[in-house]
């Protein structure tokens, strides 16, 4: 018997397997679009959210001047949440004058200027990273201080806003209004907002630290400045005085941006983020950073679209990606001129995680 | 911004009534009969909510296009989870569900992309072209899918 054959039996047996179709689903007559969009971001970040909150809380929270204290927060007029000690991956050796080797591994959210992009705004991608060569005498600051570009190697076509001396003092949480939310209590630097200045500039800078801080438990930060809420953040005064969350300033991110730092799973390499682009239809390809080629494309359709953000996720067969040679893209087909636009270009690293060293080390 | 129309939930039904059947025996090819109903119900919602749904001109390629993308969400690991509840029911209950252990377990090597690429070439006896359309992917791809799969299942079939 031919392959051929062989194969239309097994389908045969398969598809005689096969059930009723179901009835019409005629809840679709009770659905009114907007309501439902009006629930999904909630749903938005659900996914990222415990990836963030496993990998980033050791990265936020670690004190290694007192690692064995837990870390809380004086909120104004409300108690505090005492937080666990999560410090991670220390190799350490106390007994000597050499340094401590030791590597903070995190989901840090770097932003990108996206290719051929149609509202200019640069889109968030969140890296899987790990920190080596802290010494233990360093300031507990802000992880993504920590891959400041001024100070540490990022991966090629990253940048980072939050300026080095903007710095997390402390994280803890306070009940604000019936809701448990973050609190992060910031350097003085934090005021002045982004570097380069200016208002893009700084909201990019607030959604990377909204987004790395935020996870399932909870979904909104409250920043201040010496426990009081900050009034007038950045070039143009922005009001944080109440908590914010991923939805608050995303209409100034790119039509496209990652929710996951794209990593090989049981499916793949997993793509996973938020989109606002025509009829919900996007692309993934894999392109081979050497040659050029495009290896792999393949159409992806977010949630919601046309004006609308939904979220979307594919696995990519690992198969197709060469770690250290592919780059992941996704981006939708411009209907004006059918190119790429607002592409969001991720490469895929060899070990499956971004080192990052300091500069001078 | 209001509620669908009357004249859409009319159309949005006779689609219905037209592919619903080989939509389901599409989405049974992709994630194996437990899961098919489901499938094919969430994708049809997805698709008669999409905004732009009445301007898609080829509405049975996107409906299978949809139906890919949710089998996708599914993934291999619901069709392992159901294979282990049957095994462990033992015989009487896999007769009771009418399956085919050793079909889903060759189904099971496959991607859902394999699956789908090579139920509607080898099933649906489709042009790779026309595979690539319902797929929503370069012929290309079709034919990187095919030969995975015959990969996968030569051991199975030889």
């Amino acid at each position: 018997m031919s392959y051929e054959k062989r194969v239309k039996d097994l389908l045969g047996r398969l598809v005689a397997m096969s059930p009723e179709p179901p009835p019409f689903p005629e809840e679709v007559t009770m659905v009114e679009p907007v309501a439902r969009r009006a629930s999904r971001p909630v749903l938005m970040f659900a996914g990222a959210a415990a990836i963030v909150m496993l990998l980033a809380l050791p990265f936020l929270l670690s004190d290694f001047g007192d690692q064995d204290a837990a870390t809380t927060v004086p909120a104004p007029g409300s108690s505090t949440t005492t937080l666990p000690d999560t410090t991670t991956s220390i190799q350490d050796d106390t007994s000597t004058t050499q340094p401590v080797t030791v590597a903070w591994e995190s989901v840090v959210y770097l932003t990108q200027e996206p290719v051929n992009t149609f509202n200019g705004n640069p889109a968030l991608v969140p890296l899987w990273v790990s920190v080596a060569g802290v010494g233990p005498d360093e300031p507990f600051t802000a992880a993504l201080a920590h891959v400041s570009a001024s100070g540490w190697t990022l991966p090629p076509g990253f940048d980072n806003l939050i300026p080095p001396q903007v710095q997390i003092v402390d994280l803890g949480s306070v009940e604000v209004d019936g809701e448990q939310v973050w609190v992060a209590d910031m350097s003085e630097a934090f005021r002045t907002g982004a570097n380069p200045a200016g208002h893009l500039a700084d909201v990019t800078m607030l959604n990377q630290l909204i987004y790395t801080i935020t996870d399932n438990t909870m979904q909104k930060v409250l920043f201040t400045v010496d426990g009081e809420p900050v009034d007038a953040f950045g070039t143009d005064g922005i009001d944080l005085s109440e908590p914010v969350d991923r939805n608050s300033f995303i209409d100034e991110i790119n039509l496209i941006f990652l929710t996951e730092p794209v990593i090989l799973g049981e499916d793949g390499y997993r793509v996973e983020g938020v989109s606002n682009v025509f009829e919900a239809a996007m692309t993934v390809r894999v392109v081979d950073t050497v040659t050029g080629e495009t290896i792999h494309e393949e159409p992806v359709m977010a949630t919601s679209g046309s004006g609308t953000w939904g979220t979307f996720a594919v696995d990519i067969d690992a198969d197709l990606v060469e770690p250290g040679v592919s780059e992941i893209w996704v981006f939708w087909y411009s209907a004006e001129d059918g190119t790429p636009a607002n592409v969001v270009t991720v490469p895929i690293p060899e070990p499956g995680i971004w080192v990052l060293v300091p500069l001078d080390g | 911004m209001g509620m669908i129309t009357v004249t859409n939930v009319m159309d949005n039904e006779q689609i219905y009534r037209q592919y619903s059947k080989e939509l389901t025996s599409y989405a049974t090819g992709l994630v194996g009969p437990f899961d098919a109903p489901d499938v094919v119900t969430d994708a049809c919602l997805k698709a008669f909510e999409t905004r732009d749904w009445d301007q898609v001109a080829n509405r049975r390629a996107y409906l299978y296009r949809t139906v890919l993308n949710m089998a996708h969400d599914h993934h291999r690991q619901t069709l392992s989870r159901r294979l282990r509840e049957i095994k462990a029911a033992g015989a009487e209950a896999t007769q009771a569900v009418e399956v085919d252990v050793d079909v889903l377990m060759a189904v099971e090597r496959l991607s859902v992309r394999q699956r789908a690429a090579v139920f509607l070439t080898y099933w649906e006896d489709l042009s790779p072209n026309e595979v690539a359309e319902r797929m929503g992917v370069t012929p290309g791809a079709v034919k990187r899918h095919l030969a995975r799969a015959r990969k996968r299942l030569a051991e199975l079939l030889s």
